[in-house]
């Protein structure tokens, strides 16, 4: 058994390059998603003030949530984060979701998930310099200088378990499913899988989710001065 | 799991530099798919959202500046009857006073007015006395010329017979009229 991303090695000059498995699931991924947003651009012109679709209903719920989530964990002042953090959340709930239709989740690859991470990593510092200015950098030495390492470890350890725990979780997921797929046909037949499916996909997925961007709020947050 | 596509190998988890460029990979697709989303979903639907807010906001406003609008139309109105009303109160009063000093005219007029008719009245009575005394005298006269004549064709000269009528003329002078 293979639990692993599958990849095709392309060579471009004299580089040898992946194209994994995780990588064209992230396209089809990336294509729904765009798919979704030109329909929505595209009957957003039919979008009526007293919402009559549902399709209106769930496109203003999800964006008024992003919304008003990161306004309450940022402030008013960064809710333009919100651009941000619902292409990753919507990105990251998809992934998981992709392995209820045979897909193999984009986050149950590091790669993904630290990208992921990157990101919020640097969001983290670059606002904690935006905000702060060099006042920043003086946070490492307290309470007292001595516990700078410890400091520089924590904050290093951020991006680190974001990311593995995103990719744990996913994978570990991954990894039962698969070993269920490949017991005999007859433990297919009840409806375990399906069980399993709605645990490991479904709400491991939504909660893994929302988890990975409240967290990545919150850590942006705190570099936000309360001022702010 | 069966791959659907052609492979050479698989991996769950390497720490190399294949890592390190997939990551970049991932981090491409990631800020794409943010900006895509961003451009046509997010900020599009948001504006719209918002769009609609400052709509309702402004009809709600609207609804209150035309609220307090027919609210002082209203208690212009209110004032307007309340000085019509007062208006019509001092109107009747008004009116009132000057009806009671007409009716006090017309009340003295009316009196004065009969008290000329009486008074032309009690000259009318006094000379139509006048009148009937007169009458009465001549009657009188003519009446005793007649016993005179019919008395002096038998006892009396013509002389004696004047004075006497004279006399009695004289007397009735003094007799007070019972009319």
């Amino acid at each position: 058994m293979d639990f692993g991303s599958f990849y095709i090695p392309i060579k471009i000059g004299g580089f040898t390059i992946r194209l994994t498995e995780t990588i064209m699931d992230t396209w089809v991924v990336m294509a729904v998603l765009i798919i979704l947003a030109v329909i929505v651009r595209i009957k957003l012109n039919k979008f009526t003030d007293v919402p009559e679709s549902g399709f209106q209903n769930f496109i203003e719920t999800i964006v008024e949530s992003m919304d008003s989530f990161v306004e309450s964990n940022m402030g008013k002042k960064y809710k333009y984060f919100g651009n941000w953090f619902f292409g990753v959340f919507a990105f990251i709930l998809l992934s998981n979701l992709s392995g209820l239709f045979g897909f193999r989740p984009p986050t149950a690859d590091l790669a993904t998930t630290a990208a992921l991470a990157l990101t919020t990593f640097v969001l983290i510092h670059f606002m904690g310099i935006f905000t702060a200015g060099k006042g920043y950098f003086k946070g490492y030495l307290e309470p007292v200088p001595f516990l700078l390492p410890l400091n520089i470890i924590s904050e290093l350890a951020t991006p680190v378990s974001l990311s593995f725990r995103l990719f744990g979780n996913i994978l570990g997921g991954s990894i039962i499913m698969g070993l269920i797929y490949s017991l005999p046909m007859i433990v297919k037949l009840i409806p375990i899988p399906a069980v399993l499916h709605i645990y490991f996909d479904v709400f491991a997925g939504c909660l893994q989710t929302f988890i990975f961007v409240m967290l990545s709020m919150a850590f942006i947050g705190d570099k936000i001065p309360e001022e702010y | 799991m069966n791959s659907y596509f052609l492979t050479v190998g698989s991996f769950i988890l390497t720490l190399d530099k294949n890592l390190l460029v997939e990551l970049a990979f991932q981090l491409f697709n990631l800020c794409v798919l943010c900006a895509i989303l961003s451009f046509l979903l997010y900020k599009p639907v948001l504006r719209f959202m918002r769009s609609r807010k400052e709509k309702i906001a402004g009809n709600i406003a609207d609804a209150e500046d035309k609220l307090k609008s027919a609210q002082s139309i209203l208690d212009e109105y209110n004032e307007r009857l309340r000085s019509i009303q007062q208006e019509r109160s001092a109107i009747l009063e008004a009116a009132n006073r000057e009806a009671n000093a007409n009716k006090a005219l017309i009340i003295e007029q009316a009196k004065k007015e009969a008290a000329d008719i009486k008074n032309r009245a009690k000259l009318q009575i006094a000379r139509e006395e006048e009148k009937a005394k007169d009458k009465i005298r001549l009657q009188i006269i003519e009446v005793s010329s007649l016993i005179a004549a019919h008395f002096v064709d038998n006892s009396l000269s013509d002389d004696k017979q004047t004075k006497l009528i004279e006399d009695v003329i004289k007397g009735l002078g003094d007799v007070k009229w019972q009319g």
